[in-house]
């Protein structure tokens, strides 16, 4: 059975319509949250002018979106590919609107029903001290590890990709310009978006045409590509010490709604595509195997269940997303309504980029002819034989060369120009996603210190400076990015020692996370019944899974691992993982037993 | 104007001379920096930091606009509880 581009995208739209609507707004929004305009949000009755500060709602949605979108929507299907496209298309869909959106929308509001605290601390209401402080402690490494990966991405993309760092250069002065001509000028949002845009689009072709060169220039391969990686990991370092720290206001909303406009234009210029060649059937292969051998996974047998949710983890659902939910997005939420559009409508855009921008275009050029006439793909190959990382950005190109063919252009002028702008849409959200890291550490790190705030006043103050506490972040996370050492027969920053561990760290904190959601909407919401169990039964159903995944990976894939250095690291992050993971489903149970106890109503 | 806000105006301008230069350099090369790290790499790093921290000394107190909506929103909440 062969499908159409058409149909995915009908099938997509649809889906998500429905979602947003029916399980969102009706389910989530007014049955079981209840949530309320007139209620006063954190970024008023905490306002500081610093990290607690009302945001216009499509503003914040933009920085959630694009804060939330790291690689990990784009790179997880990408390699979820060697499925065939139909599961991990299912997966995105279905995990997406029951378990991420869900686990989204749910962080923020906990979060801002608690006075903009992290999901972690909102855990101490229903589980107990103890639990807070070791979910806190947990993610805080996490986090680390995340600034690590995100300064080590970024500064390979910019060595390799040198025109992606002219735009972030054009990129971040033009957010402070449009911020200060909103805030301070007074213009209207829409003129200054205009302004903007007409600036972003000049920027690019500025960018295409002259890029930004550190010690390496990959065209020619004059210079050392690793003395470029270790320029621009001290570049970005600085860059996120400054922009964790500096005002919400200043440079993070004004610079995350516009790269919203980037992001926008990069799905809807993929949901065009797919109009424009609706005719195009998709040529790769819907199902390959249940369980193939993948290369992230040691070549072992790669189960879709319980792998699934630690190969696609940002497209469906992601532990990150409720840190940055319950972190940045619930000290500027202006209004309890805003949630939807922010919380679970970020996550179904998110979706949108998986499915739409990477998912079908790579399935549409599995083995198109015009890869071969490119080189881009050997004789007898598909897509399949490139990274993940250039299935996604030859996929997105080709599917833009043939737009342009269509209406007349050069597939391989296209091509190429689109091939750099979905590397540019990438870097957007990488390095979005740096600094937000950045600064959901700083709370992460500012929250385990407040039983000082009573016992010395002082001590608390210099600890949890701002400046100070970003620093320590990005020391300990480039400190992890920036040397480069040999795994197995390549070079490798060294976080990539820890990095196998990622994933199961990461989904282990979504379970986590959505347990505590789950628990807060029985315990303190009261919800009961049918409704109770729409999201008591995906929170389980995602632990389970995790907890499985972890399980799994012990077992089969750590013993595999080729490098005897990740094992240490990587296994014994794993297993520690899978220790709390129990410790803290204890709490849960126990805070369960406890619920009929809670009476009171946080303000 | 005080000194901190002319400290962040001076440093403003100069980052934007400096990205400006790196600009003017990188069209005329065809590329922004080299092989090394070159003069004009230099001045768009340096301009870039610049224009990112000295506007925050320039302007640096919350926009007239923010409070104002968040003293509305006391405002009304007074309201509500009286």
């Amino acid at each position: 059975m062969s499908f159409y581009a058409i149909e995915i995208l009908i099938i997509v739209f649809v889906i998500y319509g429905l979602a947003y609507v029916y399980y969102g707004r009706r389910l989530l929004q007014n049955k079981i949250v209840k949530a309320d305009p007139n209620r006063p949000t954190p970024a008023y009755t905490k306002f500081d002018g610093v990290d607690y500060v009302p945001a216009n709602k499509y503003v914040l949605y933009g920085h959630h979106f694009a804060s939330i979108a790291g690689a990990g929507p784009i790179i997880g299907p990408a390699i979820a590919m060697s499925y065939g496209w139909a599961l991990p298309l299912i997966w995105v869909l279905f995990g997406n609107v029951f378990i991420g959106a869900v686990h989204d929308y749910l962080a923020l509001m906990s979060s801002v029903r608690y006075g903009g605290i992290s999901i972690m601390s909102v855990s101490e209401n229903v589980m107990g001290k103890s639990a807070r402080y070791i979910s806190l402690a947990y993610v805080y490494f996490a986090l680390l590890l995340v600034f690590a990966a995100f300064v080590s991405v970024a500064s390979i993309l910019f060595a390799k990709i040198p025109s992606a760092a002219t735009v972030a250069l054009i990129f971040m002065p033009l957010a402070l310009l449009f911020g200060i001509l909103t805030y301070r000028v007074g213009i209207s949002l829409r003129l200054g978006t205009i302004i903007a845009v007409i600036i972003i689009v000049l920027g690019f072709i500025y960018a295409y045409k002259i890029p930004f060169l550190l010690g390496y220039n990959p065209s020619t391969g004059a210079g050392n590509i690793w003395s470029a990686y270790h320029y621009w990991i001290i570049v970005l370092s600085i860059y996120a010490i400054l922009a964790a720290s500096l005002p919400v206001w200043y440079l993070l909303q004004p610079r995350d709604y516009l790269n919203a406009y980037v992001l926008w234009f990069f799905v809807f210029f993929a949901a065009f595509g797919s109009l424009v060649l609706a005719d195009h059937k998709l040529i790769g292969t819907a199902y390959t195997s249940f369980a193939p051998r993948m290369a992230a996974f040691a070549n072992q047998p790669t189960y879709f269940w319980p792998a699934i949710p630690l190969i696609i983890a940002c497209g469906a659902l992601s532990g990150f997303h409720s840190l940055v939910g319950s972190g940045t997005s619930s000290k500027q939420l202006s209004n309890e309504l805003d949630a939807l559009l922010v919380g679970y409508g970020g996550m179904l855009t998110e979706g949108a980029v998986s499915s739409m921008a990477v998912i079908l275009p790579i399935s549409l050029a599995w083995t198109a002819p015009e890869l071969y006439k490119l080189g881009v793909l050997k004789p007898g190959k598909t897509m399949l034989s490139l990274s993940p990382l250039d299935r996604f950005l030859v996929g997105y190109g080709y599917m833009s060369g043939e737009v342009i063919h269509r209406f007349g252009g050069s597939f391989s002028t296209g091509f190429h120009v689109f091939k750099l702008f979905a590397a540019i849409a990438l870097a957007s959200f990488v390095l979005t996603t740096l600094d937000t890291a950045t600064r959901l550490a700083r709370f992460s790190w500012q929250e385990m210190f407040d039983w000082l705030s009573t016992r010395s006043p002082t001590l608390y103050k210099i600890i949890t400076n701002r400046w100070f506490a970003s620093f320590l972040v990005v020391l300990i996370g480039g400190g992890m990015a920036y040397p480069v050492v040999r795994l197995g027969k390549s070079l490798a920053p060294a976080y990539k020692i820890l990095w196998p561990a990622f994933a199961g760290v990461n989904q282990l904190l979504a379970a986590l996370a959505l347990l505590t959601a789950a628990l807060w909407v029985y315990a303190i919401l009261k919800v009961r019944g049918g409704e109770n169990w729409l999201i008591q039964v995906p929170a389980w159903f995602l632990w389970v899974t995790v907890t499985a995944g972890l399980i799994w990976w012990t077992v089969d894939v750590l013993p595999k691992l080729s490098v005897s250095v990740q094992k240490v690291g990587a296994g014994s992050i794993v297993i520690v993982s899978l220790a709390l993971d129990f410790l803290l489903i204890y709490y849960f149970v126990r805070g369960l037993r406890r619920a009929s106890k809670i009476t009171q109503f946080p303000g | 104007m005080n000194s901190k806000e002319i400290s962040g105006a001076t440093i403003t301008i100069i980052g934007i001379i400096l990205l400006a230069y790196a600009f003017i350099v990188g069209g005329l090369h065809g590329h922004i920096g080299s092989k090394s790290i070159t003069g004009d790499a230099w001045a768009a790093i340096i301009g870039w930091f610049f224009i990112i921290g000295g506007p925050a000394l320039w302007f640096g107190e919350v926009p007239v606009s923010i409070k104002k909506k968040v003293a509305t929103q006391e405002m009304r909440k007074e309201g509500e509880r009286s």
